[in-house]
C-alpha cells in the first residue's frame, strides 16, 4: 500500500507516494510484474464503478426524455385528448379535470409566449453579449479582462428570482408608469428585458472562447494588411470566429427558453394566444410551474404539464446540438 | 492511455447490481407510499408505525383516546388562499388552546388543495368552491370519502385601483367585465381607459367560483373568462396588481382585503341588477342577500371529521364549527355558517 | 494578442475617420460590458439596502411566527443547508468517478463524443424540466413523499452536469508526466489516479463544487415542481430530510414576492440578502480559488 498521509501530492511526491512495499530481495523483477496485485479485486469493483458512472450521464439524459414522453404520451394514449387540440387550443387553461372534453389546454399559447419573451432576450442579449465578449477578448488590457470575467461569472451565479424580485421592484413600475405594457407593467417584454441578463453571461463566455480560439496569424495577417484594430475585428476575427459567436447565440437562447422564475412573476398571466411581445403571456415554463399544483394523479393537466415539458426539452435539446456541431466545426477549423 | 480490457462484462455485472439496488428502492418506496394510504392522509396517530417518508408531516401522539386529549403533533391543511385568512387566525386560536399542536395552512388554492387531499398529501382541503363530481370520483379512486364542512358564507368583493372612482357596477356588468365583453372603463361610468382584469389562477376556486357562478349565471352556460384575462399566483398577488394598476378589476374575499394595508384598493358597491340598489360587500348584506357575490368556504375531509381517525382533525373542525370558531368569521366579515 | 499598428504621423482624412469609428466602436463595446456587468452592482446594492433592515439575530436565528410575519427564517436557512449537503454527497461522488472516467478511462471515439454531447445538454435542459423528471421519477414511479431528499436529489440530477463538467477539465489539465511518472513506478491505473492525479485536480474540482451548491441554493423552480413549503417550524434534526418538506431560500423569497402587499416589503429584501450573501460566498470562493489555481501556474488557459 503506498504510503499516503494526507497531503495532497505534489510533484516531488510522486516517488514517494508511488513506492510500493518492498518485496523480498530474491524475487525477480518478472515475477513481481506477475503477481496479482494486492487489493485488486476492490480496485476492480471500483473501476467497474467508474465506468458504470461513465454512461451515467447517458442514461440520466435519455431517462429524462423517456420519462417526460411516458408520461406526456398519457393525454392522448390514455385519456384520448385530441392531438389536433393540444396542438391548437387557442388557451391553455390548468383545469385539474379527469374528462377530456372539459379540459381546454393548447401548446400554442405558452410556445408563441416562449418565443416572444426569448425574442426580445435575444435581441438584447446577443449585441450585448457579442460587444463584451469582443471587449474583453480583443480591447480590454489582460488585467481588465479577468475582472469582467469574473464579474460575468458572478452574474451567472446569481439566483434569477432575485433578478425577478428586483425587476418586479424597479422595472415593472417603471414600464407601467412610462408605457403601460401589459398587465400593470408585466409583460413579455418585461420578462424578456430581465431574461437578457440572464442569458448574456452564457453568452459572452462562450463568444469569449470563440474568439480566443481564432488563431494570431489571422490577427497579424490583417495588421500586415494594414487594418486597424476595428477593421481586424470586424472583417477578419468575427468572421473567422462566427461559427463559436453562433453557437453562443443557440445556448444563450436555449437558457432563455428555459427560464421559469424571472418570466413567472414578470410576464403576466395571460395564457391565451398574444400577437405582441408587449402583451401579457404566460409562457410553457410559467405555465407548468402555476399549474403543476393543481394536476392530481388522475386529470389530464399533469400529462399535459408533461407534454409542455416535452416540447420545452425538445426545443433546447436541439438548439444545444446544433450548437455543439457548429462549435465542433470550429473547433477543426482551427487545431493545428 | 493504459491498455484496457473489454469492459463489457463489467457493464453487465454493474447493471446487474444497479437493477437490483433499484428493485429494492420500489420495494422501499412502495412501503412509504403504502403507508401514505394507509393513513389515508391522516398522520397515523393511532398506530404505532413510524413511517420515514410521511406525507410532510410528523405522527402525532394521543396519549389517550378520550374526549379529554392531551393533543399534540402536527396538521396540514391546504388549499384555498380566500379561506387563508380565516384559517391563520383559527389555528393561532386553536394553538392557543392546545399547546404541543402544530397547524399550518397552504396557500395553493382550492383546486391544489383538493388535489392535496386526493393525493394523500394533506388531511384537510381548504376550498372556496364546491367540489366537483369529478374530484370526488378521483378521491375515491384513492380511497376516500369526501366529506364537506361549511365555514362560513364569504362575500367576492370586486376591486379596483384607489383613484377608480366609479360608483356601481351591476352583477351582470361584472359578468361582462370579466368576460371579456366590457372591455373599456367608459362603459360602465369610469375614465375612458382599457380594463385590466386580473383573475385568480386555475388552482383557485374563486376563480371556478366568478366563471361558473357569476359569468355563467348570468351570461349563459356557454360563457366563459375572456381568453386574454391576467392571472394571478393567489389572492395576495391580484390585489398586489390592482393596487398598482389604475386599470385593473380583480376580485378577492373579504378576509383577504383584511390582510393587506387599508386603503390600497378599492371595493365597489355591487347592485344585483339595474333596479335594485348597489350595496357593499359585508356579513349584513350577505346574509340580506343584497350582496349578489357570495358563496360558502369549506373544508373537505376524509369521511365526517367526527369520526375522524386522527385527533387532531376530530379537534380542528369541532373548534370550527363551536361558537368560537364562528366567531372567528364574524370578525372577518364572514357570515357564520350557523 | 498583438498589438495594433501605429498610426503613421501623417494621418490621410481617410485614416482619421477610419480612427474615429473605431474610437466610436470601441466606446460602444466598453458601453456594453458596463451595461452587461451593471446588474450584479445593481441588484447586490438594492438588496443591501433594503434587506439590511430586516436582518436581526431575531430574523436569522428563530423561526416564522403568524405567518412569517414575525420571527425569522431560521428553519428556511437549516434546511437549505440540508438541502445543499445532501445535493453535495449525492452528486459529488457520481460526478467525480464519472469525471474520472472520461478523462483517465475513455477512449477518444464516439462515445466519448456523445457522452460529452450528452454533458453540454444536461447543462441546457431547462431546470423546471428537472423538477418534472424528479416528480416523475421519485414520486411518481419510487412512490416517495415530497420530502426534502426528494428535492435535493432533483437538485442533484442537475448539479451533475456542473460538477462532471468541471472537475473533468480539472482532471485534464494534470499534465500527463505526473501520471506517467507514477505509472513507471508500477502504480496501479486506479491509485494513480486516486493518489496521483486527483489530488492535483482538487481545487478545480472544489471550485465546480462550489459553483454547483451556489447554483443549487438559487434553483427555484424545480423545487417548486416537486414540493417545497414556505417557511414553517418544524423538527430540525437531521431526520427531517425524511420527515419534513424541504425549505429553500429561493422558494420561500418567491412564496413572500407573491404574497405582494400582503407581506412586509423589508423582510422580502431580508430574505433576498440571506439569499444572496449565500450565492456570494460560494461563487466568490470558487473565483477566488480559481484564480489561486491559474497563478500557480496550471496550464490550463482560464
Amino acid at each position: 500500500m503506498p504510503r499516503h498521509d494526507g497531503r495532497t501530492a505534489q510533484i516531488g511526491d510522486t516517488l514517494s507516494a508511488a513506492q510500493p512495499r518492498p518485496q523480498p530481495a530474491a524475487r525477480s523483477l518478472a515475477a513481481a510484474i506477475r503477481q496479482p496485485r494486492r487489493g485488486g479485486a476492490l480496485e476492480r469493483a471500483v473501476e467497474m464503478v467508474i465506468y458504470g458512472t461513465g454512461v451515467l450521464t447517458l442514461v440520466l439524459l435519455i431517462g429524462i426524455l423517456v420519462l417526460l414522453a411516458q408520461q406526456g404520451l398519457r393525454l392522448f394514449l390514455e385519456f384520448d385528448y385530441s392531438f389536433w387540440r393540444f396542438l391548437t387550443y387557442p388557451n391553455a387553461i390548468t383545469d385539474n379535470t379527469s374528462h377530456p372534453e372539459d379540459f381546454r389546454f393548447g401548446i400554442i399559447a405558452p410556445l408563441i409566449a416562449t418565443l416572444w419573451v426569448t425574442l426580445v432576450t435575444l435581441v438584447l442579449a446577443v449585441p450585448l453579449g457579442l460587444a463584451t465578449a469582443v471587449y474583453i477578448s480583443e480591447i480590454a488590457p489582460p488585467g481588465v479582462r479577468l475582472y469582467i470575467k469574473s464579474a460575468a461569472e458572478l452574474l451567472a451565479g446569481v439566483p434569477t428570482i432575485l433578478f425577478g424580485f428586483v425587476g418586479l421592484f424597479l422595472l415593472v413600475p417603471f414600464v407601467r408608469d412610462q408605457f403601460g405594457w401589459g398587465a400593470g407593467g408585466m409583460s413579455g417584454m418585461t420578462a424578456g428585458i430581465v431574461v437578457a441578463f440572464i442569458a448574456v453571461p452564457l453568452i459572452i463566455s462562450i463568444a469569449d472562447d470563440a474568439l480566443q480560439a481564432v488563431p494570431v496569424d489571422f490577427r497579424e495577417n490583417a495588421y500586415a494588411l494594414g487594418c486597424n484594430k476595428l477593421q481586424a475585428i470586424w472583417f477578419v476575427i468575427m468572421p473567422a470566429a462566427i461559427s463559436g459567436l453562433a453557437a453562443a447565440a443557440m445556448l444563450g437562447m436555449a437558457r432563455a427558453v428555459g427560464e421559469t422564475m424571472a418570466v413567472l412573476i414578470l410576464a403576466g398571466g395571460n395564457s391565451s394566444i398574444t400577437d405582441s411581445p408587449f402583451d401579457s403571456m404566460r409562457t410553457m415554463t410559467a405555465t407548468i410551474a402555476s399549474g403543476f399544483g393543481n394536476a392530481s394523479a388522475y386529470s389530464l393537466l399533469r400529462p399535459a404539464l408533461f407534454m409542455t415539458g416535452l416540447v420545452l426539452f425538445a426545443i433546447t435539446f436541439f438548439t444545444t446540438v446544433i450548437a455543439d456541431a457548429v462549435l465542433e466545426k470550429q473547433r477543426k477549423r482551427f487545431s493545428r | 492511455m493504459v491498455l484496457k480490457r473489454l469492459p463489457r462484462r463489467r457493464l453487465l455485472l454493474l447493471g446487474v447490481i444497479t437493477a437490483m439496488l433499484s428493485v429494492a428502492l420500489v420495494a422501499c418506496g412502495e412501503d412509504a407510499n403504502g403507508d401514505d394510504r394507509d393513513d389515508g392522509g391522516a398522520n397515523g396517530a393511532t398506530t404505532a408505525t413510524h413511517t420515514p417518508a410521511g406525507g410532510g408531516t410528523t405522527a402525532p401522539t394521543a396519549t389517550s383516546t378520550g374526549d379529554e386529549e392531551t393533543l399534540s403533533g402536527a396538521l396540514t391543511i391546504e388549499g384555498s388562499s380566500t379561506v387563508a385568512p380565516y384559517t391563520r387566525l383559527a389555528i393561532e386560536a386553536f394553538e392557543g388552546l392546545h399547546s404541543g399542536v402544530t397547524v399550518t395552512t397552504g396557500e395553493l388554492g382550492s383546486g391544489g388543495g383538493i388535489t392535496a387531499f386526493i393525493n394523500g398529501e394533506a388531511p384537510i382541503a381548504a376550498s372556496s368552491r364546491a367540489i366537483r363530481d369529478n374530484e370526488v370520483e378521483q378521491a375515491a379512486a384513492n380511497g376516500y370519502e369526501v366529506f364537506e364542512t361549511v365555514i362560513a358564507y364569504d362575500a367576492l368583493a370586486i376591486v379596483v385601483h384607489p383613484s377608480n372612482e366609479i360608483p356601481q357596477l351591476t352583477f351582470e356588468e361584472v359578468a361582462r367585465i370579466f368576460a371579456g365583453e366590457i372591455t373599456n372603463w367608459s362603459e360602465v361610468g369610469g375614465a375612458d381607459l382599457r380594463i385590466t382584469v386580473y383573475t385568480r389562477n386555475e388552482e383557485s376556486g374563486t376563480f371556478a367560483f366568478v366563471e361558473e357562478d357569476v359569468i355563467q349565471a348570468a351570461l349563459g352556460s356557454d360563457a366563459e373568462y375572456a381568453a386574454t384575462v391576467n392571472k394571478q399566483a393567489n389572492a395576495p398577488a391580484g390585489l398586489t396588481a390592482v393596487s398598482g394598476d389604475v386599470s385593473g378589476i380583480f376580485y378577492a374575499g373579504l378576509g383577504n382585503l383584511a390582510d393587506i394595508p387599508a386603503g390600497a384598493v378599492r371595493e365597489v358597491p355591487i347592485a344585483a341588477d339595474a333596479a335594485s340598489d348597489a350595496v357593499e360587500a359585508s356579513s349584513e348584506t350577505v346574509t340580506s342577500g343584497a350582496y349578489p357575490v357570495a358563496r360558502g368556504l369549506f373544508y373537505y375531509t376524509d369521511g365526517d371529521p367526527a369520526a375522524h381517525d386522527d385527533p387532531l382533525v376530530r379537534a380542528y373542525l369541532a373548534f370550527v364549527v363551536s361558537a368560537e370558531g364562528q366567531a372567528i368569521a364574524e370578525e372577518l366579515n364572514l357570515v357564520p355558517a350557523r | 494578442m498583438s498589438a495594433a499598428p501605429r498610426t503613421v504621423m501623417v494621418a490621410s482624412g481617410r485614416e482619421r475617420r477610419n480612427a474615429l469609428l473605431q474610437s466610436a466602436v470601441f466606446a460602444l463595446t466598453f458601453l456594453a460590458t458596463v451595461v452587461v456587468i451593471a446588474p450584479i452592482v445593481v441588484v447586490s446594492a438594492y438588496v443591501l439596502r433594503e434587506g439590511v433592515s430586516a436582518i436581526t439575530l431575531e430574523f436569522l436565528l428563530e423561526g416564522p411566527r403568524r405567518d412569517g410575519r414575525e420571527g425569522g427564517i431560521f428553519p428556511v436557512i437549516v434546511l437549505t443547508g440540508y438541502t445543499l449537503v445532501l445535493v453535495v454527497l449525492m452528486a459529488v461522488p457520481v460526478g467525480v468517478a464519472s469525471a474520472v472516467f472520461l478523462s483517465e478511462y475513455a477512449r477518444p471515439g464516439r462515445l466519448l463524443r456523445l457522452i460529452n454531447l450528452t454533458i453540454i445538454n444536461l447543462a441546457g435542459v431547462p431546470s423546471i424540466v428537472y423538477g418534472l423528471f424528479g416528480a416523475a421519477l421519485f414520486l411518481d414511479i419510487l412512490g416517495a413523499s415530497k420530502a426534502l431528499w426528494v428535492v435535493a436529489a432533483t437538485l442533484a440530477l442537475q448539479a451533475l452536469a456542473i460538477i462532471i463538467t468541471s472537475a473533468r477539465e480539472s482532471l485534464l489539465s494534470v499534465p500527463q508526466g505526473i501520471r506517467e511518472g507514477s505509472l513507471a513506478l508500477g502504480v496501479s491505473k486506479l491509485r494513480t489516479t486516486a493518489f496521483v492525479t486527483l489530488p492535483q485536480a482538487l481545487p478545480g474540482i472544489v471550485t465546480g463544487v462550489l459553483l454547483a451548491i451556489s447554483r443549487a441554493a438559487g434553483e427555484t423552480a424545480p423545487v417548486l415542481v416537486v414540493g417545497a413549503i414556505i417557511a414553517k417550524n418544524v423538527d430540525l434534526a437531521p431526520s427531517a430530510v425524511v420527515n419534513e418538506r424541504a425549505q429553500s431560500l429561493s422558494f420561500e423569497l418567491y412564496g413572500r414576492i407573491v404574497q405582494g402587499i400582503g407581506y412586509p416589503e423589508e423582510r422580502k429584501w431580508g430574505i433576498a440578502l440571506v439569499l444572496l450573501a449565500f450565492v456570494l460566498v460560494f461563487n466568490l470562493s470558487a473565483l477566488f480559488l480559481r484564480g489561486r489555481i491559474a497563478s500557480i501556474g496550471s496550464v490550463r488557459r482560464n
